[in-house]
């Protein structure tokens, strides 16, 4: 806190000469980060459950998923690090790990199916069926 | 098939927690997770929520396309 009071001290030459105080970068960077998996979900929408998935769409969706997930898993250890700056969204750590969460269980579903004797048995044993009534 | 409820609203926290507000990620999650949790106490598992997750990953697309049609014929004045 004392830092931060002290680069306002300075006023905008800090921010010019340092850039930004780690935190409003990082939350910079949780912003951006968001608005990528956003656009992915709206061309995953489009790509993936509009129409059948073609393989060439399967390939993009696995790399795109991998870069989402690989940034997101850094961007929460540099907040685990530096914390998440208090913000007009009320965006919060967890926030970005159950976004995290999300994409990870995403990519084991398309990507990392499991085999079939496994999901059988555990739907049997969870809901006494073999495939999920719906 | 008859339609299992707790199925239905695992497919639901899961269609929400996709697309609900930034600031709700962790209470859409808490949600899900607990509807996982109770199927799994229900029938005495031990398998964890995200295996049961995955498990029902190919039903939960052919969900959420369902969810997505209704939604895209609402949107183009359909229905």
């Amino acid at each position: 806190m004392q830092a931060a009071a002290q680069r306002r001290n300075w006023g905008s030459a800090v921010e010019v000469i340092l850039g930004p105080a780690p935190q409003v970068a990082l939350y910079g960077k949780v912003v951006v980060w968001f608005h990528k998996v956003e656009l992915f979900r709206r061309q995953e929408e489009d790509r993936m459950y509009r129409q059948s998935p073609t393989p060439d769409d399967l390939a993009l969706h696995k790399e795109l998923l991998l870069r989402l997930m690989t940034d997101g898993e850094h961007l929460t250890r540099l907040i685990e690090h530096h914390g998440l700056l208090s913000n007009v969204e009320g965006i919060t750590t967890e926030d970005v790990k159950a976004t995290l969460l999300s994409l990870q269980a995403d990519y084991r579903g398309w990507h990392q199916p499991m085999p079939d004797s496994k999901r059988a048995q555990i739907l049997s044993e969870v809901f006494d069926v073999q495939k999920p009534s719906r | 098939m008859s339609r299992n409820p707790l199925v239905e609203a695992i497919h639901a926290a899961r269609y929400d927690l996709d697309g609900c507000a930034r600031h709700e990620r962790e209470s859409c999650l808490r949600k899900l997770n607990e509807l996982l949790r109770q199927a799994l106490d229900r029938a005495g598992s031990k398998e964890t929520p995200d295996q049961l997750l995955d498990a029902l990953f190919d039903d939960y697309r052919e969900f959420k396309r369902a969810r997505k049609r209704e939604e895209w014929a609402r949107l183009s004045g359909g229905n």
